[in-house]
């Protein structure tokens, strides 16, 4: 019955491959646009895998009906506009924005705070002015008690398009307006971790006896949810006051634009499995010698340390290669029929052989190699959910009743995590926390 | 109000860079060989109490300049220990070490009016001249049994009123930390640390990084139970702490303060205006890494740990490891008061909001303010010189 | 725990399948040109090995236990190199037979490593299932069969054998550890340092033979060997050490050897360590003594990997710095030396990817690494004073073992 699920699905891969176009789709980081927001702050409650509903406080669009949201929602502007941005407080405390690495704010309405103007509680607004200059990843935080506030959850990220951008033209789709910072997909990584016993304090009504020094978090997250929420579909309608998903999809040889936002206390070490990323920007600003020499500076690394206030863009890239046997199984196998023909560079388009295979990116020094090793049998080994049961991407392979079933493409899944692992659990509990996967889907596999 | 960072910016003069006299270069030599043309420190290692804003007083150690800064005196600390030195004031972080760029060497001379052995050592420079690492036994010198464990990095200073002398023939020009060698553990977290900085040449901190004006924030924290434990003479002996494993500060500070509503922008001598080159350094005497983060403007990080980094870069945050530095060029581009906190969240005074590692840089107007549009485009010229030096 | 389901499900199924209950009895070793099971390489003219460059290693993955700088002795889980052991002896001789910290992989550039696991089971706890994996951390363009993640592949089961290949094509300072359960196995000890010398080692740089490195034949006049293809030797060492930064939490061993819940949350580093030893045992240049036979079977130490170096001056010191505790950042000073680092994540610290940029080494008094990361540091000791010198955190009260003062995560490098 497996064996014939396993087959069933294999054919339907191999027919998608045959049917479906190169590189049908590309992932963009959901959020609203600007340059004018209306935000609210408020409180909320979030369920966490442990078990517990954790009184948080958050931002969410002001439009009526939208919900409060952890983190707040991601706010997208073009370069160079003037973003303009109206608090309202229904908090029980006074709050404020921030907004970290952008030039001087201007600020209407509200009163003096000691970091910003803030809006009064209980409904009290005030208005925020800057001109987004430069083009990056960017975060925005309360600027008001923020020991607390940022704690229980008022943080968020901000997103500057680089002039030209344009979606739709992959020429124009860079984070920073160089060819360096082309990509494919981009996904965020919003970074952080909480305390339940400040959030329970303050749900009891005690903030007051909220002792930060000794603010001890045993919730790690990304985009404001716990592993393996992180998971779960964007707007899944169980995490109403958590919108956005953590989970990277990909095509062998295509780019992955990683935008890592610090927004908690703690510095994370972040771990993308799978292979090096090249670390292109900090703090919104390209690592390079100067205006128009792009990313030179940059330097792949398999871990990058997310320091709290901190963004960083990263590009990831997986091809296979150099693996020393054949990813894709064994070309003779009519069931893993396959060719390697290279006959242009992938990245420029030019007429000279880059060993990748044109269309999926395959590296043709290794087609047809075997695999190296005789892999166990069923009884020596524990499956993973989202093991496909191959070795070979894009198929299946037999597996035990009840064993994968995770994996709907045969892709490859590498879990991308924080390597300081005791923040892979969600209170007490293994697994969870600051964990997600990328997928490397088979060539031809629509994403999103 | 109790000392802010406007004040402490301000009153803490700067020590040792009066050029050696005849007599002190005679009465030194057979202490420091070598520091014939460099600044000459004297430092008093002393205990003293610190008042937080929340009225805590915490038990400290610290270093105080010795109030003629010479040996050939009889009246101070370094010459006569016996009373002449009880006015004398410790703090933490202690009197910073400011050379000029012409001094090569540095010496400095300690009077140790604690009960604990103390020592000397500077964070990315050599160990000091003729160090001989002090072992748990007493003994000094090279390992002998592989049971030792090490008290002091160098040689020490003894206590109830011993003096040593550390020099260092050749310190670079940087920004670094001077601390205690010995215990560290236990006597960089009292309070044993502060500043040395010396520029590369006149107006220019590093190898072709020029700068206008300079301030410094020195990040340091304090955990009071250990404080208290090891001023009573309770740490070491159960049921006291007999490991410094627990710490846990509960006070943050920048420039020997925590930050209080009595607190002020930090206004510097001569005053900082827009469009300046700012050299601004950072240091950290605590024990954890730090994150100070500027709001509403960037700094270009050009060292870390008085080395000139390779590949400077322009951020917002900075990464500030414990017990080392990072140097910043910042260039406000308007007037304005620009506020700085630390972004591990390190912000109350005790429990209570509103205080911890906050800091507040008053810019005046150079009277040539550029627009709104303006004050994000850095340092570019210095950048792209700096890095193709560098290629 | 899930992995007990996995296991008991993969048993069930097994058995339905008829499939022959093959390997419980001995080890199953895959290494080419290896003709008796012991991972050696008897036959380096076998067909199969001709125009390769092949290496073999068997590892065991068990429990053990070890002895913290203050006495202490903690309950781990670990691996254990067993190349050279017959296979069919490696499920007997691997009970108890952990190090800490594992036993280091030392590879080449353009070698093929057919890195075998053998899971011998935890004998001090026979309640568990554990299977375990080996994850080689930084491996580039990794595949998901190798790259030891049990959710998003397989594990291999108690009694059982898998061999992992990697071809190792990019030179550096990389790290291993099992990944079940990642967060329990890696505070319990299955920690491990390994790295990729480079080419550059063999063919020396700018068409010099000279400048071939003294350990693949060079004359003594070129370095011991480059950390990475540099080109110009700018990554060239004389003396080489690798360390390990890491933790354990004793509540955490001990919840475990007693079968209780274990502490996550809980979890902090009470022994802080360099190369699984706390000060002063990081000054012990070999193994640390033997626990008894009851604690440990290994024939020389659990704890066999050093922390110190002597330098002699002038001679260029390589640090292979990583940090694989599963808690915190660590940042560490080597006092009165300089650190240049020149790799990082197993790259040369160069820009645009290594190829065409300039170098970007960090020049400093104290680096930083959070887990999972690795630093390269030389330290030139060109006009430095003889004397000894003390590698240790700045995160000062992690000098500390435990309650004992005057411990935890030192060391000492002699300048002679």
């Amino acid at each position: 019955m497996e064996r014939m699920l396993a087959r069933a699905r294999r054919q339907l891969v191999v027919l998608a491959l045959a049917l479906l176009p190169a590189a049908p789709g590309h992932a963009v980081i959901p959020g609203i646009q600007g340059p004018s927001f209306s935000l609210r702050a408020g409180a909320t409650y979030i369920p966490t895998p442990d078990g517990d509903s954790l009184r948080i406080w958050a931002f969410g669009a002001a439009a009526a009906g939208t919900p409060l949201q952890y983190p707040g929602p991601t706010l997208i502007v073009e370069q160079g506009a003037t973003v303009t941005i109206t608090l309202t407080n229904n908090l029980p405390e006074p709050t404020s924005i921030v907004f970290p690495g952008q030039g001087a704010v201007t600020t209407s309405g509200g009163a003096p705070g000691l970091l910003t103007a803030e809006a009064a509680p209980s409904g009290g607004t005030v208005t925020y002015s800057f001109v987004a200059r430069q083009p990056g990843t960017y975060l925005y935080q309360s600027g008001s008690h923020p020991e607390l506030q940022i704690e229980m959850g008022l943080v968020g990220a901000l997103i500057v398009r680089p002039t030209g951008f344009d979606a739709n033209v992959p020429a124009q789709r860079t984070a920073y307006g160089h060819p360096d910072t082309a990509y494919d997909h981009e996904y965020l990584f919003l970074l952080s971790e909480m305390d339940p016993r400040i959030h329970d304090l303050v749900d009891f009504g005690h903030a007051n006896l909220v002792d930060n020094p000794s603010a001890f978090p045993v919730l790690w997250f990304i985009n404001g949810r716990n592993g393996i929420d992180t998971l779960s579909p964007a707007g899944a309608p169980w995490l109403p006051a958590q919108p956005y998903d953590a989970l990277a999809r990909t095509r062998p040889g295509e780019k992955v634009l990683l935008r890592f936002v610090g927004a908690g206390r703690d510095p994370h070490p972040f771990h993308p499995h799978g292979n090096h990323s090249r670390l292109v920007a900090r703090d919104a600003r390209l690592l390079g010698t100067g205006p128009g020499t792009g990313a030179d500076l940059a330097v792949d690394d398999f871990t990058f340390t997310i320091l709290p206030g901190a963004t960083y863009d990263a590009i990831f890239t997986w091809t296979g290669r150099k693996l020393g046997w054949d990813i894709y199984g064994d070309p003779s196998d009519p069931a893993f029929a396959h060719d390697c023909t290279d006959a242009v560079d992938n990245q420029t388009g030019a007429a000279t052989p880059d060993d990748l295979d044109d269309a999926t990116a395959e590296y043709c020094p290794d087609h047809g190699k075997p695999l190296r090793v005789t892999l166990p049998g069923f009884q020596d080994v524990a499956f993973g959910g989202w093991w496909s049961g191959s070795a070979f991407l894009g198929h299946f392979g037999n597996l035990p009743p009840g064993e994968g079933g995770l994996n709907l493409n045969g892709g490859l899944f590498f879990m991308w995590h924080s390597h300081n692992e005791k923040e892979l659990t969600n209170n007490d509990i293994f697994p969870g926390g600051m964990l997600t996967f990328v997928i490397i889907e088979p060539p031809g596999t629509a994403i999103p | 109000m109790t000392p802010s960072n406007r004040t402490s910016q301000r009153q803490v003069a700067p020590l040792g860079i009066a050029p050696l006299g005849v007599a002190a270069l005679v009465a030194l030599c057979a202490l420091a060989p070598g520091a014939a043309q460099g600044a000459n420190v004297y430092l008093v290692a002393k205990s003293f109490d610190q008042t937080m804003p929340d009225g805590a007083v915490v038990p400290m150690w610290g270093f105080a300049a010795d109030p003629d800064g010479n040996a050939n005196g009889t009246g101070d600390c370094y010459e006569d220990v016996a009373g002449a030195c009880d006015a004398v004031v410790a703090r933490a972080p202690g009197p910073p070490i400011a050379l000029s760029a012409i001094d090569p060497a540095l010496t400095v001379l300690v009077t140790n009016l604690l009960d604990a052995p103390v020592s000397i050592v500077i964070s990315g420079a050599p160990l000091p001249a003729a160090s001989q690492p002090v072992w748990s036994d007493g003994s000094s010198g090279p390992r002998t049994d592989p049971a030792q464990r090490v008290r002091s990095f160098t040689n020490e200073t003894a206590p109830n009123g011993g003096r040593g002398s550390y020099a260092w023939p050749a310190l670079p020009a940087g920004t670094r930390l001077y601390q205690s060698g010995t215990h560290p553990q236990v006597q960089v977290q009292m309070g044993l640390y502060g500043e040395v900085r010396k520029p590369f040449a006149a107006g220019e901190y590093y190898d072709e990084v020029p700068y206008d004006r300079e301030v410094t924030l020195f990040f340091s924290e304090i955990d009071p139970a250990l404080h208290e434990a090891v001023a009573d003479g309770s740490y070491g002996t159960p049921p006291g702490p007999t490991s410094t494993l627990a710490y846990e500060p509960r006070y943050f500070l920048i420039n020997g303060e925590p930050w209080s509503s009595e607190s002020e922008c930090i206004e510097t001598t001569p005053a900082i205006r827009s469009n300046d080159d700012v050299l601004v350094r950072m240091l950290n005497g605590g024990l954890r890494e730090l994150v100070p983060m500027l709001l509403e403007s960037r700094w270009l990080l050009v060292a870390e740990g008085g080395y000139r980094t390779a590949d400077p870069r322009e951020q917002w945050t900075a990464h500030l490891a414990p017990g080392s530095t990072r140097d910043a060029l910042w260039r406000p581009r308007r007037a304005d008061d620009f506020r700085i906190l630390e972004r591990r969240l390190n912000l109350t005074n005790d429990s209570a909001t509103g205080g911890g590692m906050q800091a507040c840089v008053h810019v005046e107007s150079n009277g040539a303010e550029c627009g709104l549009g303006a004050e994000l485009l850095l340092v570019m010229p210095l950048v792209a010189a700096l890095r193709r030096r560098r290629g | 725990m899930a992995t007990n389901r996995l296991l008991l499900a993969a048993l069930a199924t097994a058995a339905l399948l008829g499939a022959p209950a093959a390997s419980w009895s001995a080890a199953f070793v895959q290494c080419p040109g290896d003709t008796d099971g012991d991972a050696v390489i008897d036959d380096p003219g076998a067909p199969e090995l001709a125009g390769r460059d092949v290496q073999c290693q068997h590892l065991t993955g068990g429990d053990g236990f070890i002895r913290m700088g203050d006495g202490r002795e903690l309950y781990v889980f670990g691996f254990s190199d067993v190349t050279g052991l017959p296979q069919e002896q490696v499920l007997a001789a691997g009970i108890f037979r952990t190090n800490f910290p594992a036993p280091t992989i030392r590879t080449r550039e353009g070698q093929e490593l057919y890195l075998t696991l053998t899971n011998v089971g935890t004998h001090q706890r026979p309640d568990l299932f554990d299977p375990h994996t080996v994850h080689y951390h930084g491996f580039p363009n990794a595949s998901a069969i190798f790259d030891g993640l049990p959710e998003s592949a397989i594990a291999i089961n108690q009694g059982a054998s898998f061999t992992y290949y990697y071809q190792n094509i990019e030179p550096g300072t990389y790290m291993y550890h099992c990944h079940v359960e990642a967060t329990e196995h890696m505070q319990m000890g299955m920690l491990g340092n390994l790295y990729v010398e480079p080419l550059q080692n063999r063919t020396g740089y700018g068409g010099d033979p000279d400048t071939v490195a003294e350990l693949e034949g060079g004359p003594p006049s070129a370095p011991l060997g480059y950390v990475y293809n540099d080109g110009d030797g700018s990554t060239g060492y004389d003396v080489e050490l690798a360390v390990q930064l890491a933790g354990f939490d004793h509540d955490f061993h001990d919840a475990s050897e007693n079968v209780q819940p274990l502490p996550f949350a809980a979890m902090v580093d009470t022994y802080p360590m360099l190369n699984g030893r706390g000060y002063p045992d990081t000054v012990t240049p070999g193994p640390l003594p033997k626990l008894p036979e009851s604690r440990s079977s290994d024939p020389i130490s659990p704890q066999r990997l050093g922390a110190t170096v002597s330098v002699t001056q002038g001679q260029r010191l390589l640090l292979r710095l990583s940090n694989l505790g599963v808690v915190r950042h660590y940042t560490l000073t080597a006092l009165g030396l300089p650190m240049r680092v020149v790799g990082h994540g197993a790259r040369l610290l160069r820009g645009a990817g290594q190829s065409a940029g300039a170098n970007v080494f960090v020049d400093t008094s104290a680096v930083t690494l959070g887990g999972g990361e690795s630093a390269d540091v030389l330290i030139d000791t060109s006009g430095v004073a003889p004397g000894t010198y003390f590698l240790y955190t700045t995160n000062l009260n992690y000098l500390s073992n435990d309650q004992q003062d005057f411990g935890g995560m030192m060391t000492e490098i002699v300048v002679q």
